[in-house]
């Protein structure tokens, strides 16, 4: 092989000094059959890459343990990381055929929807307002914020948590509400279902209107038919674990089906006080108004945050992890961007309190009773927690993004400087890693600075 | 429904002219990993010339001249790139179009030359170009130096193209 043609080589592969590109421009300049070389090695290089044809195919050669955390195919990366870009909104999504018919007042956070918009296929929070949605088959939804749902396709509508009203005239059995804790197939009817998640429990107050509603969880099999002007209480902590079932009375539970159901003002209190609308943070902030401003501040930041991150557990959730490729490898520019933004952002989140990122303590009440034992009035109390939950999950958020980034920067020293970078350049991959080490050192900072900040 | 006959016919084209345009653009610059931005940006300036096209000419060497503008104003603008071929040699290679071997001809000559080679060369570059092993992986494996490793590689591909080159030639059914 001629030096020249060894310089082509390296060209091809991006691996050429400055020296070397000059002294092969010189020869380029020159000779014509160089540059026919050149082009036809460029067009090889093409054909192998693209190459996937098993003609040849003999059993993949053994590799040491080690080296099966082997770097993805490129097209594979990008393929991701289109993916994940396009669930946070940085690339045109596809969108279902799903509209929005009416609203009042929306509040929405993230993405925002108007009338007659056709409704994205990611998660959508409507902080509070209502909305209504028409299904192609031919199901109107109305949602009441604050609610947690997502289009997954145009018969099915996942909700995580709020109020909805389901009217199906469409096909029985063609439209399916999935909730935490399993399905509910409207079996041509009107029902409505009132979700909430406390702690690891999901609750759902189910009344069927008209018609009946099948209700199915996968583990154990579980089949349920509600039938109409029924009202269930059904409970449980997730699709995979068996739900409870229970006639829902007003006397049972805090929990209203929805809005409407509430109590008006010319009811008595006693029974209006069995909706709280505030939680144990609104009882400790009572009467200090800058608290509560400042902590509305860090709610909706924890808020958004949680929305991002929620996408990419949902990701890491279903990723299937062919290729030899691990989640932190395929979304490594979307946790990159989601620890920079933390780390680089105009918040100062090593100031958090440690109540304000977490769930220190929860509401409970003091109940008082006439002399027929009826509960006439009560009291809401704070109690502290001996394990903090989860609460605006903004610690928690924090703590993932940091073993995200270790993962990806542990990938990183596996695989050596050159990995990051589109040349393989070990200098530009060096400024990668140190830039990524030190979001990691703050990230660690910040997470240590909130854990001490017991105010 | 003759402007959507045209329309089709056009597509056809520029579609089977993918890969020798791609070909093209990278060799203009130095292979680049901007070729397929500059390849995209040339299908969208092909598409709303293509009344400008006449049938009875080569597609790709009209393509080529889009293309080789495209990639002139793409070297212009990049200041930061450090491998880029000065303006005269790049008019000296954007005048000189790629040979007329399809892609699918130098994938037929490939299937018969990586069969002549090695189970274990042949799998050897095809991991590597499969990437899903890095040169350290591989050399580890090998029990080679990733350098010596680098080497072989090299060797190996030159010799699988100067293979595919000759059966080129010797088929001309491929062009």
């Amino acid at each position: 092989m001629k030096p020249e043609e060894k310089l082509v080589w390296k060209l091809i592969d991006r691996d050429i000094t400055r020296e070397e590109f000059e002294k092969l421009q010189e020869s380029f300049s020159t000779s014509k059959e160089l540059r026919n070389y050149y082009q036809q090695c460029i067009e090889t290089h093409a054909v192998l890459s693209n190459y996937t044809k098993p003609d040849h195919s003999t059993l993949p050669l053994p590799m040491p343990e080690k080296a099966k955390r082997a770097k993805p195919p490129a097209w594979l990366g990008w393929a991701a990381a289109g993916l994940l870009f396009a669930y946070f909104g940085l690339a045109p999504e596809k969108l279902s055929q799903v509209r929005i018919s009416a609203s009042d007042a929306p509040d929405w956070r993230g993405t925002e929807l108007s009338l007659g918009d056709r409704v994205p296929h990611h998660l959508l929070f409507l902080r509070d307002g209502n909305i209504e949605m028409n299904f192609p088959s031919q199901t109107t939804i109305q949602i009441e914020g604050p609610a947690h749902f997502q289009i997954i396709d145009n018969q099915t509508l996942e909700v995580m948590d709020g109020n909805i009203e389901i009217a199906h005239r469409g096909k029985p059995g063609s439209f399916t509400l999935l909730t935490p804790i399993g399905e509910l197939r409207d079996l041509g009817t009107r029902f409505s279902v009132n979700i909430q998640n406390v702690e690891d429990k999901t609750t759902m107050v189910t009344q069927v209107k008209e018609g009946k509603v099948e209700f199915k969880n996968q583990k154990p099999a579980q089949t349920k038919i509600l039938l109409e002007e029924e009202k269930w209480l059904i409970s449980g902590t997730h699709r995979g674990a068996p739900a409870e079932f229970q006639p829902w009375t007003q006397k049972q539970n805090d929990i209203p089906a929805s809005k409407n159901d509430l109590p008006g003002f010319d009811e008595p209190e006693s029974i209006a006080l069995q909706t709280p609308k505030f939680t144990a943070i609104d009882v400790m902030l009572q009467g200090n108004l800058k608290a509560q401003m400042k902590y509305s501040m860090i709610d909706s930041v924890a808020q958004a945050i949680d929305q991002k991150a929620r996408i990419l557990v949902d990701a890491e959730n279903t990723f299937s992890g062919k290729h030899n490729i691990s989640f932190a490898e395929a979304a490594m520019p979307e946790i990159e961007a989601m620890a920079h933004a933390v780390v680089d952002g105009f918040v100062d989140f090593s100031k958090l309190s440690f109540w304000s990122t977490c769930q220190t303590a929860k509401l409970s009440w003091h109940e008082h009773r006439d002399k027929a034992g009826q509960v006439i009035h009560r009291t809401p109390l704070v109690e502290n927690l001996k394990v903090p939950g989860e609460g605006n999950r903004m610690l928690v958020n924090l703590k993932q993004i940091k073993t995200w980034l270790e993962s990806v920067h542990q990938l990183h020293q596996t695989k050596g400087m050159g990995w990051v970078s589109s040349f393989g350049c070990p200098e530009d991959g060096k400024l990668i890693y140190l830039r990524r080490e030190n979001d990691i050192a703050v990230l660690s900072k910040t997470i240590r600075s909130i854990q001490q900040n017991l105010d | 429904m003759k402007e959507n006959e045209d329309d089709s016919f056009f597509v056809n084209e520029l579609t089977k002219a993918q890969a020798k345009m791609r070909a093209y653009v990278a060799k203009l610059l130095a292979h680049s990993s901007s070729t397929d931005d500059v390849v995209q940006e040339c299908n969208k300036l092909l598409w709303v010339k293509r009344t400008e096209w006449d049938p009875d000419t080569t597609f790709l060497k009209w393509a080529y001249r889009v293309c080789y503008f495209k990639a002139m104003a793409h070297c212009r603008d990049q200041s930061r790139e450090k491998l880029v071929f000065s303006p005269e040699l790049l008019e000296m290679m954007g005048q000189e179009d790629p040979d007329e071997y399809t892609q699918s001809g130098r994938e037929m000559a490939m299937d018969q030359c990586l069969a002549k080679l090695k189970e274990a060369s042949r799998e050897l570059l095809l991991e590597r170009y499969r990437k899903n092993f890095s040169v350290e992986e591989l050399a580890s494996r090998e029990g080679l130096t990733a350098n010596a490793l680098s080497q072989k590689l090299l060797r190996l591909r030159y010799k699988l193209h100067h293979c595919i080159q000759e059966n080129l030639k010797s088929n001309p059914a491929q062009v």
